[in-house]
């Protein structure tokens, strides 16, 4: 590579870069403006709320017989009192007729005040869907609570006892020892990552289309290409011309983001007493670190774009590639809200978490030298291997020169696409996308609700998504899932398979437990707090054959036939079972699920039977759910399937079972179907 | 001098229900243009013409074949990089960066080209001159009329002196005036005896100006030679029939 090639492109990138006013909207105007808007928008929001409530009077009427309570005028002083600490007017009116008068809201809300059993009654009427008197009630409320008070003093000091002593028998006082800079750090901590990121995205984005796509739609490429400059020059210039305007953009929006910070605290500082004496200094160490860290971000989110962008043709295709890519990464951003998310070595080196996590402990002045190594280091390479992976693609003729292949037939107009065949390898990566979204964001929390019934809404989703997509998109049904009836000798090898499989699973699951049984135990006590109650049947059915056909549906049917067209065959196997891991959302279980994967993709893509891969998942997901139920019963009949540890003579058992299961398995399924593979392809 | 030796690239076509077709865009073409000539690749849309083009201008790799340049010297030149430094391609497609002023772009080819600073500044002097350039060369592309816009697409092939010029339907969509100029360049650049190559289907311009002819159709080179030699081969009067008889001969077998 020369130094001075790099220069020229980079340079020239960058000239070109600042010549369009749409680089420079979204650079510097819209940091710039944005978090004033924002910061001056919920300035004058909250105090046009504030001055409506302090300025207005809530008109209340209060109804009493003299005959049954005679503190009337004390009552309404009460009320009316406005030395109390409450930011608020009550304005007690005479009204004959309350009730008509609160319908037809010339009050907010009236009192009567009756007796019963001896006790003073007080009833308050109200309209709940009207603002004003609901928040009237509210004050009402607060007002007879202080009456009640007073009242209690007074009947205790009546039998001469001690009213403060009985009324407040415990004391109890909070003191927060965290001081006030760490407390601004921990509010910050959770918006800022989300912010940062979201800025560092936009950022890359528009100059990432402009030096990928929008070069091949104005037509530039083609004079690049007749250039004497190698691929590897060419990329490093672009990438280091978009990281630029990245972290430039980043930088503004921190500072635009400071100023206004430093300016809201001025404010405060003047006006509440709970911030007074803030030491924003002690926030210079950790600014300085967060800058490095979004430079490091900067660079890995260029290169990311810019992959994705480089397939498209136009900025409007681009736009369509980059939309996903957005969606996850903010998404992912959404982890800085979640509390007390332990940072650990592992999550600093996940992208995108690990920068949230980092920002976050260093707003609360948690310095872990180590962390923030690996979080700059791992961002690094992760940029190093796409930029690779960008020079790659800039390799490929057929995305240089081609018709860009790649466009999402899933948000074109349904009449406009033809009838049959199988997914695009695009549409499968969104479908995959939303399915996983779905299952993050819905199905935790409706399996939380409703438990073992959650679970089924969550299945219901997985299958949901890629019917969907198959129908709106006019895909072939037989083909795009692999519906086909298998032979008898199919069923029989698969099912030999699995035998194989599970037993491989097995062994592999005791030897991770032993190395993160952490990780197993959560995921075992989820499933027993699931299955509480629930008899054998129905938890068959819902763990055992839902999963079996859903997951099945979307993994081996919708994504892997899309897969299949794409790639080679091995490739398609490996993404697919890789993606089934990642959707287990356990380490442990991205192994073995991993690997269970693998298998189902084989068999899938040998037979060309969905219902084959049906059949192993749920014999898989059926052996679990009667080794829960049927535990102790099948203790005593295989005890090898309980032990923690497993002697020289169990493993090699074990292997024996694996090897001869799998491997007559293997044989059936390739004398029956040997010839499936080369009639797909002919 | 540019010589390509069995030149092959095979494109993979998808059909439907995934099968795919395999098909030579190019089908084992050799040729070679001698310093001072002008080659004229003749044929219809879809013949293949651009794809042997980015072949020979290390725009595209070739599936099987070769491509040498002859330095003066006689070194034969097989680095792409090598070989792009020395050709000024220009086709249709080669836009231009139009936020940028020409002379802007002109520096930054120069850098590219591994020019000195001051030899680019001469060259783009020079350039100037030749080309009159003068009163548009500090505007920004994007403001210049369709004409001036050619004239800086040539400038962009003449900064680093090439000895070898391709250019893919160069005057494909251009007025009279601005294909003249690009016709007007191709002479004088044979004149001082470098090597141009040069694709079209205007077959009037064909005639008038190849020192020699490559008809090719369906990846395939059908004939060549000099205008005159074409059209005593086909027994006909311009070689516009010329070419049709040789395609119908072609269709015929």
């Amino acid at each position: 590579m020369k130094i001075a090639k790099i220069k020229a492109i980079y340079k020239k990138e960058i000239l070109d870069l600042m010549r369009d006013k749409k680089t420079l909207i979204m650079m510097v105007l819209v940091p710039l403006l944005l978090y004033p808007l924002i910061f001056v928008g919920a300035m004058l929001i909250s105090s046009a709320v504030m001055n409506s409530m302090q300025s207005s009077e809530y008109q209340i009427a209060v109804v009493a017989a003299t005959d049954v309570f005679n503190d009337r005028d004390e009552l309404v002083t009460l009320l009316e009192d406005t030395e109390d600490e409450l930011e608020y007017h009550l304005k007690v009116v005479e009204e004959d007729e309350p009730q008509a008068a609160l319908l037809s809201e010339d009050i907010d809300a009236y009192v009567v005040v009756g007796q019963k059993e001896g006790k003073v009654t007080f009833n308050v009427y109200y309209m709940s869907s009207v603002t004003n008197s609901s928040t009237a009630s509210d004050m009402v409320e607060d007002k007879l609570e202080i009456y009640e008070r007073k009242t209690e003093e007074k009947l205790l000091k009546e039998l001469g006892l001690d009213a403060e002593h009985i009324m407040n028998p415990v004391e109890v006082t909070w003191n927060d020892q965290s001081n006030k800079e760490e407390k601004l750090g921990s509010i910050m901590g959770s918006i800022l990552p989300f912010l940062l990121i979201t800025s560092i995205l936009m950022g890359a984005v528009y100059p990432s289309i402009d030096t990928t796509a929008g070069e091949k739609e104005r037509g530039t490429l083609e004079t690049l290409l007749t250039l004497p400059v190698r691929n590897d020059e060419l990329i490093m210039g672009k990438f280091l011309a978009v990281a630029t305007i990245s972290v430039i953009s980043a930088l503004l929006n921190l500072l635009s983001m400071g100023i206004m910070a430093g300016f809201l605290f001025s404010i405060m500082n003047t006006t509440e007493t709970d911030t007074a004496g803030l030491n924003l200094t002690g926030f210079i160490p950790a600014a300085l670190i967060v800058v490095l860290c979004v430079v490091a971000f900067a660079l890995f989110i260029s290169a990311i774009t810019m992959c994705v962008t480089t397939f498209a043709k136009s900025f409007k295709e681009a736009n369509n590639y980059v939309t996903p890519l957005l969606l996850v990464v903010m998404f992912t951003g959404y982890i800085g809200f979640i509390p007390n998310i332990e940072f650990t070595p592992l999550m600093a080196s996940i992208p995108v978490v690990n920068i949230c996590l980092l920002i976050s402990n260093l707003l609360v002045f948690k310095y872990n030298f180590y962390l923030i190594l690996i979080v700059l280091v791992t961002n690094v390479a992760y940029a190093v291997l796409a930029v690779w992976v960008l020079s790659r693609i800039y390799d490929s003729e057929d995305v240089l020169f081609g018709e860009g292949g790649m466009s999402l037939q899933i948000f074109t107009s349904r009449k406009d696409l033809k009838q049959g065949g199988v997914p695009n390898f695009s549409d499968a990566i969104l479908v995959a996308a939303v399915s996983m979204l779905l299952l993050l964001y819905v199905g935790t929390v409706v399996q939380m609700k409703f438990l073992l019934f959650g679970l089924l809404i969550t299945q219901f989703m997985i299958i949901g998504v890629p019917v969907f997509a198959a129908w709106y998109t006019k895909k072939d049904f037989k083909e795009t899932f692999s519906l086909k009836v298998p032979k008898i000798t199919g069923i029989l090898g698969a099912v030999l398979l699995e035998i194989g499989t599970f037993t491989l699973v097995m062994a592999l699951s005791v030897f991770l437990t032993k190395l993160w049984p952490q990780d197993v135990d959560g995921v075992n006590q989820s499933f027993e707090m699931m299955l509480d109650g629930v008899t054998f049947v129905p938890a068959l059915l819902v763990l055992g054959l839902a999963p079996a056909i859903c997951e099945e549906a979307l993994f081996r049917g919708y994504l892997f036939s899309a897969a299949k067209k794409k790639m080679k065959p091995v490739a398609a196997i490996l993404l697919i079972a890789a993606l089934f891991g990642i959707y287990h959302l356990s380490f442990v279980k991205f192994f073995t699920t991993g690997i269970l994967g693998i298998v189902f993709c084989y068999v899938v893509y040998k037979t060309g039977s969905i219902v084959l891969s049906c059949l192993m998942h749920f014999m898989n997901n059926a052996f679990s759910v009667v080794l829960m139920y049927y535990g102790k019963q099948l203790h005593e009949v295989v005890p090898v399937l309980f032990k923690e540890t497993l002697s020289g003579g169990e493993i090699v058992m074990m292997l024996v079972v694996v090897i001869l299961c799998s491997g007559v398995g293997l044989v059936l399924l390739h004398l029956e179907y040997r010839n499936h593979v080369i009639r797909g392809k002919l | 001098m540019i010589r390509a030796e069995h030149l092959v690239k095979t494109f993979t076509k998808v059909e439907k229900k995934n099968t795919k077709i395999e098909f030579n865009a190019v089908d084992d073409i050799s040729l070679e243009i001698k310093a001072g000539e002008i080659l004229g690749i003749l044929g219809p849309n879809g013949a293949g013409k651009t794809t042997l083009l980015r072949m020979l201008g290390k725009l595209m790799r070739p599936t099987s074949g070769s491509v040498v340049i002859l330095d003066e010297d006689g070194t034969e030149i097989t680095d792409d990089i090598e070989i792009k430094r020395r050709i000024g391609y220009l086709s249709g497609n080669t836009k231009l960066y139009k936020r940028l002023s020409a002379r802007e772009m002109l520096r930054m080819l120069g850098k590219i080209y591994d020019l000195p600073e001051d030899v680019t500044k001469n060259r783009i002097e020079e350039i100037v001159e030749i080309l009159k350039l003068s009163d548009f060369i500090d505007n920004r592309i994007e403001r210049l009329s369709t004409g001036q816009t050619q004239r800086i697409s040539i400038a962009r092939c003449l900064l680093h002196s090439p000895k070898t010029y391709i250019f893919d339907e160069p005057t494909l969509g251009l007025d009279i005036i601005s294909s003249r100029a690009i016709v007007e360049f191709m002479k004088a650049e044979k004149e001082s005896g470098k090597s141009v190559l040069y694709s079209t289907h205007y077959m009037e311009e064909a005639e008038f100006l190849c020192d020699r002819i490559i008809m090719i159709h369906k990846g395939k080179i059908v004939a060549q030679g000099t205008p005159e030699e074409l059209r005593v081969q086909t027994g006909t009067t311009n070689l516009r029939d010329t070419f049709l008889s040789l395609i119908n001969d072609e269709e015929g077998q």
